[in-house]
């Protein structure tokens, strides 16, 4: 009983402790995802959008809204507006030439080819030698016509000359597009200017920041009048009444402008461009069917179509991202004019595709060689300029203001997969979300060959988890629900492949170890670790196992390499296995919950390695008998086809898992899988026999699966934070319910990410530059850490890059561009120069870039030092002179003494001679002259000497106003210096003052009044030098004058 | 020949004469567009696009290894060629489809935004697609037409009856401001007011497609759904069209009303309501009756933007979404089912005057 007592005590006491340990820490347990009970998801129309969302209809819409939609939005209570980067426009030229001919015989020098066909060198567009003649394209018709020996490949009717076929004019074209204009007045405010196929929008862009700010392309109309002006005269054209004629014709262009959105007034203001430039434009304002139809259905040498507005979306965010120069600046890719299609006139270029192809397709041996490749091909590209870049749109996605746990995906916007974990309204346990569709024609709820697009992907990503994702601010490769460790040897060395790895053997439908077949060595190895995934379960309550992975992977590798298989799904085999022919083994550690995966692929980021290492399978979506249930259904009993390009060909269905029908089919399927456990054995069986399923379970799943459909009357079963628990294509509107099962590891802080600090550019300190001597600038910045700044010099009126580098950080959030004096020295006195600073950060992708005038002062400083110098070169003129006159009046004296004593001696041996022969009397009257004239010469030479000593006092007196004049000069010097400084500070304040309150024009109006007040002090400057100058002349006379009053002294 | 005799034979002829016609009518819709390549250039368009797609896809799906994305391409470009067509001339691939059509046999359409209309997936059945969507325009446009006839039949007289009185003018007024007012704008203010604000009608109509689908799984509730549903838009378009029914059968009686007869019979005394029965609806009754049919035949043809407002996917949009994308098996499929419509209406009138009025053609 005393026992019994006791261990109720200890229970009891047990138990008050496990209540008093367990109580603060389920406090602190993180919650699970996802933050709703339920999320309501149905169609929306565009237009419709922003009333349904001020009528609470929905609490958020998925699709990114207009400009205009935007600003009917902007500012209504109760709504909120994020922004993404989601598109990009363009203006695409037709650089197609006019004729193709074959002259005879082998030309590699471009003149001598033009002196040949008779043309000026600009008309050649293009020449190839080739055996025994030189294929050429010409930019316009010879005028004088052909030699009777060419050959015409080609002509074009009824276009004589294409004038974006010059590629002269189709750069500077770039300065007919006042970007900024079109952001702020045709996009609200809502897009970036974008100068080149890259721009701030990417984050490769820290790396190509100096090539693009070479061609900031201003708006500078003159300059492309120029340019075309100097074209076209060079070939023969004339200009009659503000048109150019070619032929005696005008030269004229087709304009398809599009007329859904903003490119409408785009396309508008480019044709007026045009105009202005004495080119004629016919304008097509065409919709998107009527467009296409005649920029991408028509050879670009029939010129239906010269020039045509562009627009592109954009997809994920991608940290290294070589793909606006393949697609957009490369023929090979088949999106240059032409689109590859083989009998069409196609633009080519051999040193972009090259440069484009090794960025692109990783054929690089190290990371500073794909970024030169990238800004080399980056810069060649522009200067070719087939697409004239518009802006990069910001689209706006809308939402009820009380939605938290928003995170915005720089990529994906607010449809980001972070998103539907973390989102909720407080005291509200259903969200109603609004996307464009729910269903449409493409949308194909099924991971083999379904999922391409939006609608299907967007809900599909809340109901799963992937292994890895990419980070929403910065791209990178990021750990989800997986983790991973990456081993390279690449790119040029190998790993050994262990022997206990596997590999698929498609034919036999069973797993092998991978020595067997040769697969021996790897250029990397992953290994994922799916402790997250392996142990909790799919939403129908079954245990998630590595026979799901194996298996998922089996059936992907059996598609693609299983001879038949791979025939009837050929459209999901052929691209597969340019991915799987890559890897080499899987090594499945179930014991540890991990998988390894040799691969032959690298990457200089190691993220990448393992984003290719799991292609195919980073999704695990649904569990293995669910795979099977497909597999028969599209390869046994062949009702069904997995990919579209089947489903049309064969006209059957495409298999989803969410259609009425095909679920009923999946139904029955499963059912009759369950006598057919040995089919699929295989698939989850290593080679030495150990059976990741065991067929009781493999029943079980399959009975758990069929009660799943006929409970919700849906197929798709996966493992994320939300079930499917109904779907109604007709009504546009699906259920997503949460999946709160404890298993489920995932917690809503690893999804919740926020929005995007931005990082921006608070101020910019520069002082005035004095060229040769070194200056500093400060930046202050502001954004998440590790910050950087990269700054770059440019010329604006010529595009130079003077210089460019990155800022050092001397305290948080503060930089110092350190400007040498070999720098500054590049820089032309008293000029403007653009300063543009660009902050990065790596935790986001996006950067704030900042433009501000560096004004160089050295011209100010330099003309008071020459004004200086000439005016003590000057006084040091009249010193030596002075000195001069000073020696000639010692000169002088000595002479005057030697005569007196010359004198002297003559009177007194002439005197003596006199005294010989006159007598006394006379001699003694002779002494009393000679006394007297001696005193005559005597008091003249005392007179003369006083004289002297005047000037010399004279000369003295100038020499004391001489340095008195020179301390003027240096108080003066002083003064402008200190007026100089006052200037600088005033300059930086007032930057302070204007930073983010003034736009470009005020700080131009600013600077041209700094430009102004310095002129004026340059000005007084020069005018006290002047009278200074006046000051010395009046001396130097005052001097000549008492000379003169000397001499005429001494001649009395 | 007894002129009783005689109508079968004038109906058998207006009956050739309405086939050829139809026949007709199919072979200019098939030269149309395959002599002036219309469709062959929006497939050609489609076939760019959808390489450049999946070119771009490829790329990206395939990152550094891709050695044969040329052939694959190629593979693509001839597929996609092939399923549409553009590998024969156009007179191989349009001339029998506007044959097929007039045995039924209507093809399939490859379109996607013809599947999106129809909802089902790419390639649909054109047949399909016109019994799916023909009966939404019907519970729309149709009705609406109906219940307009049905006001403006027995009203129109009297107001005619009473030419210049306040009710005359106010009806030609109301069918003046209805002519000028697009009825899609009204659709637009009627789902703001009645739906978003006064919330007593729905701000989304897909959801009808729903219950039309599945009508027969439970007719009761299907039924009280599709007129939640239809009760909006069928009164938008019954305002939008009432006053065009109001003036065109007024304009009829007009010239009855002023016959000596009804003024005969007013001048015996005989009741208003009497003489607007047995003097003018009688007589309007045939011209009426062909405004009736052909409008009514003419409704399933849809109104593709007060269809596209209420996101009522219709015959209207099935015509809009054939057209844009160069869709021709749709296209002349709904030529000719609504020619066809068109020409029984026609004939079915035929039929009508001969036994409403025996004057005609005897």
């Amino acid at each position: 009983m005393k026992k019994s007592a006791s261990y109720i005590f200890l229970a009891i006491l047990f138990v008050s402790l496990a209540i008093f340990i367990a109580t603060p820490a389920t406090a602190q347990v993180p919650q699970k995802a996802p933050a709703t009970e339920r999320i309501i998801w149905k169609r929306v129309p565009l237009e419709a959008a922003a009333q349904a969302l001020s009528t609470r209809e929905i609490d958020l819409y998925l699709f990114a809204l207009r400009p205009k939609a935007l600003q009917e939005l902007a500012g209504k209570p109760g709504i909120k507006v994020y922004f993404a980067p989601s598109g990009l426009v363009d203006i695409g030229l037709n650089p197609a030439p006019v004729l193709l001919v074959n002259v005879p015989g082998v030309f590699n020098d471009k003149e001598a080819l033009a002196e040949r066909l008779g043309v000026h060198p600009l008309v050649i567009a293009y020449f190839e030698p080739q055996e025994d003649k030189t294929y050429v394209e010409l930019c316009a018709k010879p005028l004088g016509g052909l030699p009777d020996d060419v050959e015409v490949v080609r002509e074009a009717e009824n276009v004589d000359i294409n004038p974006f076929c010059f590629r002269d004019i189709r750069f500077n074209l770039n300065f007919v597009v006042d970007r900024d204009f079109i952001v702020k007045n045709v996009y609200a405010g809502y897009a970036i200017p974008k100068f080149a196929l890259y721009g701030p929008d990417d984050p490769v862009y820290v790396e190509l920041a100096d090539v693009i700010a070479k061609y900031k392309f201003t708006y500078d109309p003159d300059r492309a009048k120029q340019a075309v002006q100097s074209v076209f005269e060079a070939i023969g054209a004339e200009m009659r009444d503000g048109t150019w004629y070619y032929n005696g014709k005008p030269v004229q262009v087709l304009g398809i402008i599009r007329v859904e959105d903003e490119r409408l007034d785009i396309g508008r203001i480019f044709a007026n461009e045009l105009r202005n430039l004495g080119i004629q434009v016919q304008p097509l304002e065409l919709t998107f069917g009527e467009a296409i139809t005649k920029v991408y259905a028509t050879d670009p040498f029939n010129f239906e179509w010269f020039f045509y507005t562009e627009g592109w979306g954009k997809g994920a965010i991608d940290k290294w991202d070589p793909g606006n120069l393949a697609f957009f600046g490369a023929a090979w890719l088949g999106w240059a004019p032409g689109w590859g299609v083989p009998d069409w006139w196609n633009y080519k270029n051999d040193t972009i595709d090259f440069y484009s192809m090794s960025t692109f397709l990783g054929r690089v041996n190290s990371k500073e060689q794909w970024i030169e490749y990238l800004r080399t091909g980056t810069d060649l590209a522009i200067q070719e300029s087939i697409r004239i870049w518009i802006v990069a749109v910001l689209s706006g996605y809308a939402t009820r203001e009380d939605l938290q746990g928003v995170t915005v995906d720089l990529g994906a916007g607010l449809r980001s997969l972070f998103n539907f974990r973390a989102i909720n309204i407080p005291g509200k346990d259903t969200l109603r979300v609004g996307h464009l569709w729910v269903w449409t024609a493409r949308t194909v709820w099924n991971p083999l060959g379904g999922f391409d697009d939006v609608y299907s992907v967007d809900p599909m990503r809340a109901t799963n988890d992937p292994g890895i994702w990419r980070h929403p601010f910065t791209g990178e490769v990021l750990p989800f629900r997986v983790s991973f460790d990456v081993e390279t040897a690449g790119p040029e060395g190998k790993l050994d492949v262990p022997s206990d790895a596997i590999w698929w053997d498609a034919e036999n439908d069973r797993w092998v170890y991978a020595s067997e077949l040769g697969r021996t060595q790897a250029t990397s190895k992953v290994v994922f670790d799916y402790s997250r995934i392996v142990g909790s379960n799919w939403h129908h309550g079954q245990q998630i196992t590595f026979a799901d992975i194996i298996g998922y992977i089996a059936e992907i590798l059996d598609i693609v390499y299983d001879p038949e298989k791979s025939q009837i799904e050929a459209a999901i085999a052929g691209p597969s296995r340019q991915i799987y022919d890559g890897f080499v083994a899987f090594r499945p550690l179930p014991e540890e919950n991990k998988l390894e995966v040799y691969v032959n692929f690298w990457h200089f980021d190691p993220g990448y390695i393992a984003d290719y290492a799991i292609s195919g399978f980073n999704f695990l979506d649904n569990p293995f008998e669910l795979i099977a249930a497909m597999d028969t259904l599209a390869f046994v009993e062949k009702l069904y086809a997995l990919d579209e390009t089947r489903a049309r060909a064969e006209n059957i269905p495409q298999l989803s898992l969410v259609i009425k029908e095909h679920v009923e089919d999946v139904r029955i399927t499963l059912n009759d899988l369950k006598a057919q456990y040995d089919r699929y054995k295989g698939f989850f069986t290593l080679p030495d026999g150990t059976t990741l399923m065991s067929m009781e379970e493999w029943n079980r799943r399959i009975d758990a699966a069929i009660s799943w459909i006929d409970r919700y009357g849906l197929a798709w079963i996966s493992q994320g934070p939300f079930m499917l628990t109904s779907f109604d294509k007709d009504a546009q509107q699906l259920t997503l319910e949460a999946f709160r099962d404890p298993t489920y590891p995932m917690t809503v802080a690893e999804s919740f990410f926020g929005i995007p600090e931005t990082v921006s550019v608070l101020r910019v300190v520069s002082p005035l530059i004095a060229p040769g001597e070194p200056a500093k600038i400060t930046v202050q910045v502001s954004g998440p850490e590790p910050l950087s700044v990269r700054f770059i010099i440019r010329d604006p009126a010529t595009g130079e890059v003077v210089a460019s580098d990155w800022a050092t950080q001397t305290a948080p959030g503060v930089f110092t561009i350190e400007l040498s004096a070999e720098i500054t020295s590049k820089l032309a006195e008293f000029s403007a120069y653009e300063l543009i600073v660009t902050a990065f950060s790596g935790q986001i992708a996006l950067p704030d870039e900042r433009v501000v005038i560096l004004q160089t002062a050295a011209a100010t400083r330099k003309i008071i030092q020459e004004e200086i110098s000439g005016v003590e070169e000057r006084i040091s003129n009249v010193e030596e002179r002075i000195s001069g006159i000073e020696e000639r009046i010692s000169d002088i004296e000595s002479s005057i003494e030697n005569l007196r004593e010359s004198l002297q001696q003559q009177f007194e041996s002439r005197l003596e001679a006199l005294r010989e022969a006159l007598g006394e009397r006379v001699t003694t009257s002779i002494q009393e002259l000679a006394t007297g004239v001696s005193r005559s010469i005597s008091d003249l030479s005392d007179t003369f000497t006083a004289g002297l000593r005047d000037v010399t006092e004279g000369l003295r007196e100038v020499t004391g106003v001489t340095e008195e004049l020179s301390n003027r000069i240096d108080a003066v010097s002083s003064r402008v210096e200190e007026v100089r400084s006052e200037l600088a500070s005033s300059i930086d304040k007032l930057s302070v003052a204007v930073e983010g309150k003034a736009d470009k024009s005020d700080v131009q109006q600013l600077s041209d009044m700094i430009t102004e007040v310095l002129t004026k002090a340059e000005e007084a400057g020069s005018t006290a030098s002047t009278a200074m100058m006046v000051s010395i002349a009046n001396l130097v006379l005052l001097l000549v004058a008492i000379a003169l009053l000397v001499m005429r002294r001494g001649g009395g | 020949m007894s002129a009783r005799g005689r109508i079968p034979r004038i109906l058998a002829k207006r009956a050739i004469l309405l086939s050829v016609a139809l026949v007709v009518i199919m072979l200019l819709t098939a030269v149309i567009l395959g002599a002036t390549g219309y469709d062959e250039k929006i497939l050609k368009a489609i076939v760019v696009t959808e390489l450049q797609a999946y070119s771009q896809a490829l790329r990206q799906q395939l990152k550094g290894s891709g050695e044969d994305i040329e052939k694959l391409i190629k593979e693509r470009e001839q597929f996609l060629i092939s399923y549409y067509g553009l590998d024969k001339p156009w007179w191989e691939r349009v001339i029998p489809m506007a044959f097929n059509a007039m045995i039924l046999n209507l093809g399939y359409s490859l379109s996607e935004e013809v599947a999106n209309i129809a909802g089902l997936q790419p390639p649909v059945r054109v047949s399909d697609a016109i019994l799916i969507t023909l009966p939404r325009t019907i519970i729309m446009l149709t009705i609406a037409q109906l219940i307009s006839i049905a006001i403006a039949l027995p009203l129109a007289p009297f107001i005619a009856y009473r030419r210049g009185s306040i009710w005359d003018k106010l009806s030609i007024s109301y069918a003046a401001f209805t002519n000028a007012l697009p009825i899609w704008w009204l659709a637009i203010v009627a789902i703001y007011f009645v739906g978003f604000q006064l919330k007593i009608a729905p701000t989304s109509y897909r959801g009808v497609i729903s219950y039309i689908n599945r009508f027969w799984e439970d007719p009761f509730t299907s039924f009280i759904n599709i007129l939640y549903y239809a009760y909006l838009p069928i009164i938008v378009v019954v305002i939008g069209i009432l006053g065009g029914w109001l003036y065109s059968v007024r304009a009829i009686a007009i010239r009855v009303v002023s016959e000596d007869y009804v003024f005969m019979a007013k001048a015996k005394g005989l009741p208003e309501r009497q003489v607007i029965r047995h003097y003018v609806l009688r007589v309007i009754a045939g011209p009426a009756m062909t405004l009736i049919i052909l409008g009514l035949a003419g409704s399933i043809g849809g109104f593709i933007i007060t269809e596209s407002v209420f996101d009522w996917p219709g015959i209207g949009l099935l015509y809009y979404a054939a057209i844009t994308t160069g869709d021709s098996p749709t296209i002349i499929g709904l030529v000719y089912i609504t020619t066809l419509v068109y020409i029984v209406a026609r004939f079915i009138l035929e039929v009508l005057y001969v036994i409403l009025d025996p004057r005609v053609s005897l």
